[in-house]
């Protein structure tokens, strides 16, 4: 059973003794610096800090011995969706917050993060991804991959069974286990798909107690600011305006179903 | 070589393998609550989380099979000087002491309190380690906290990964600290003290990958900026401390003024 980097200096030490140059451990470094400033006070529906998950995702994939681009990839994959750039647009890619990412770890790494962030990986897709898996580009592929250590992440050290829709979570890897299992087989890499294999084999055949899953009530990353903070007022006005369109989104659709059901009858 | 947790996963599944009970589970878990909404943003010197060192503190006090409370208190050892309880103020005060035994008990509370009314360096770990046999229970396992964190400090070669002025002052209490494990009859404690320290002496890593940073730090969110209070306040005291050091140079002017006179004369 491998044991993966689950601090920085856990996944320096791992990526020198892999063998990686003085230049691939920079460039690490530097996209762990971005990662702290996109991910601090954030944490996974588990209870475990997000950037410690970033690093776990980094180190399956140094285990792997990919080039170090999937691995600075692999830190920052949730960028656009869960990290704080400060700016108006919060779960979604935009032109100013990929030049930020450029520049902390350049365009070939960051072409990455963005077809990570738009490659659709659900219940749906999933059995569609593993049957069409030899007609994927190289990038695809490589996001592929990276998804599969995104999952054997979050299966680590039990960890879906520490979040509150645990069972949800354990449903969804008892459908579908076995498919990500087989797409890592199939990618080339047995290592993954072994270590896959023990990880959800763990995580449906072990119980905990259920006062220790995580009482945040979350299914999502979240965050817990620094008490000597507050939002920014223009991110407040922000957050009021999406969650109101949001809202104002889903009464339109209820009456418009209810208004289909009236002509209806 | 025993391996330390990292995650508060990891904590739970190592704390449930040395036989914690459910009740001293749920202690665990509401003080890492505490711990979250408290050192949120942190990191240490290495860049690594503090959360992740306080939860590695715990493991070290679980390695051990040490009473659940002194685990606990391991988990916020620092949290009077580094947590953030809103109001821009370090230290103890009754308020914070409050707030801190209405989540972890009266107990935690006490090893914490007394962690923090400690200066953790070489002078009063000489005394300690002179007068061992006459301190409270409580004080001893004081002393085990401050060994788990020396021991966490160095783990994964973490101080290398710091300015040099930091590894200078861990370097002077090394000796101490090692004779301190052995009095207190915690033979693998010492033990894993010396092979993280000889491990730390004969280790190199790249100089571009090690921080400039002596102490810790904060990184807020970037949606997120200080209240307004708390910044006028730290003003306040970076002005305080700016005159203070203002009037000691005036001091060491005027004495060499005099020093100069009297030769003179």
């Amino acid at each position: 059973m491998y044991s993966y980097a689950q601090t920085n200096i856990q996944l320096f030490n791992q990526l020198q003794s892999e063998g990686y140059s003085n230049n691939d451990l920079v460039c690490v470094l530097n996209s762990y610096e971005l990662a702290m400033e996109l991910f601090t006070g954030l944490f996974r529906p588990s209870g475990k800090t997000f950037i410690d998950h970033s690093i776990g995702t980094a180190s399956i994939l140094v285990s792997l011995h990919v080039p170090v681009n999937i691995v600075v990839a692999g830190l920052l994959h949730a960028a656009y969706v869960h990290g704080d750039f400060g700016s108006v647009s919060i779960r979604s890619i935009s032109d100013d917050k990929r030049k930020q990412v450029i520049h902390a770890i350049g365009e070939q790494v960051e072409e990455y993060v963005a077809e990570y962030t738009t490659f659709r990986w659900n219940s749906q897709t999933i059995p569609t991804i593993c049957v069409r898996l030899n007609a994927l580009t190289p990038i695809e592929r490589d996001v592929v991959l990276m998804r599969l250590a995104n999952e054997l992440e979050d299966n680590l050290n039990l960890g879906v069974l520490y979040c509150s829709d645990a069972e949800r979570r354990r449903e969804f890897i008892k459908r579908f286990g076995p498919i990500m299992v087989d797409m890592a087989d199939k990618l080339g890499f047995p290592t993954l798909a072994s270590e896959l294999g023990r990880a959800f084999r763990e995580t449906t055949a072990t119980e905990i107690p259920e006062e220790l899953r995580s009482r945040s009530g979350q299914i999502r990353a979240y965050l817990i600011a620094p008490k000597s903070y507050r939002k920014r007022p223009s991110a407040v006005c922000c957050h009021l305006l999406t969650s109101g369109l949001g809202r104002s989104r889903k009464l339109f659709q209820k009456m418009r179903k209810m208004y289909g059901r009236f002509l209806y009858h | 070589m025993l391996t330390y947790a990292q995650t508060i996963l990891q904590l739970y599944n190592q704390l449930q393998r040395e036989g914690y009970s459910n009740a001293e589970m749920i202690l665990i878990r509401n003080v890492y609550e505490l711990s979250m909404s408290l050192f949120s943003g942190r990191f240490q010197p290495s860049g690594k989380t503090f959360i992740s060192h306080g939860v590695g503190t715990a493991s070290t006090l679980g390695s051990m099979h040490l009473p659940v409370q002194v685990v606990a208190a391991g988990l916020i050892h620092n949290v009077y000087w580094v947590g953030d309880f809103g109001d821009g103020i370090r230290g103890i005060s009754k308020a914070k002491r409050k707030d801190i035994e209405r989540t972890v008990g009266k107990e935690v509370e006490e090893y914490v309190y007394r962690f923090a009314g400690q200066r953790w360096n070489k002078h009063t770990l000489t005394f300690f380690r002179d007068t061992i046999d006459t301190l409270d229970p409580v004080d001893r396992d004081v002393l085990l906290i401050e060994l788990a964190d020396q021991l966490e400090l160095h783990l994964d070669v973490g101080v290398l990964y710091c300015a040099e002025a930091r590894q200078k002052l861990t370097e002077s209490i090394r000796p101490v600290i090692l004779e301190i494990a052995d009095k207190l009859g915690f033979t693998i404690l010492a033990s894993e003290l010396v092979r993280v320290l000889k491990e730390t002496a004969s280790t190199d890593i790249p100089a571009e990958i090690r921080t400039n940073n002596t102490w810790g730090f904060v990184i807020a969110p970037k949606s997120y900026r200080k209240r307004l209070t708390v910044a006028f306040q730290d003003l306040l005291v970076r002005g305080f401390g700016g005159l203070q050091s203002a009037m000691k140079l005036r001091k060491l002017f005027k004495s060499a003024k005099s020093n100069k006179n009297k030769i003179q004369e």
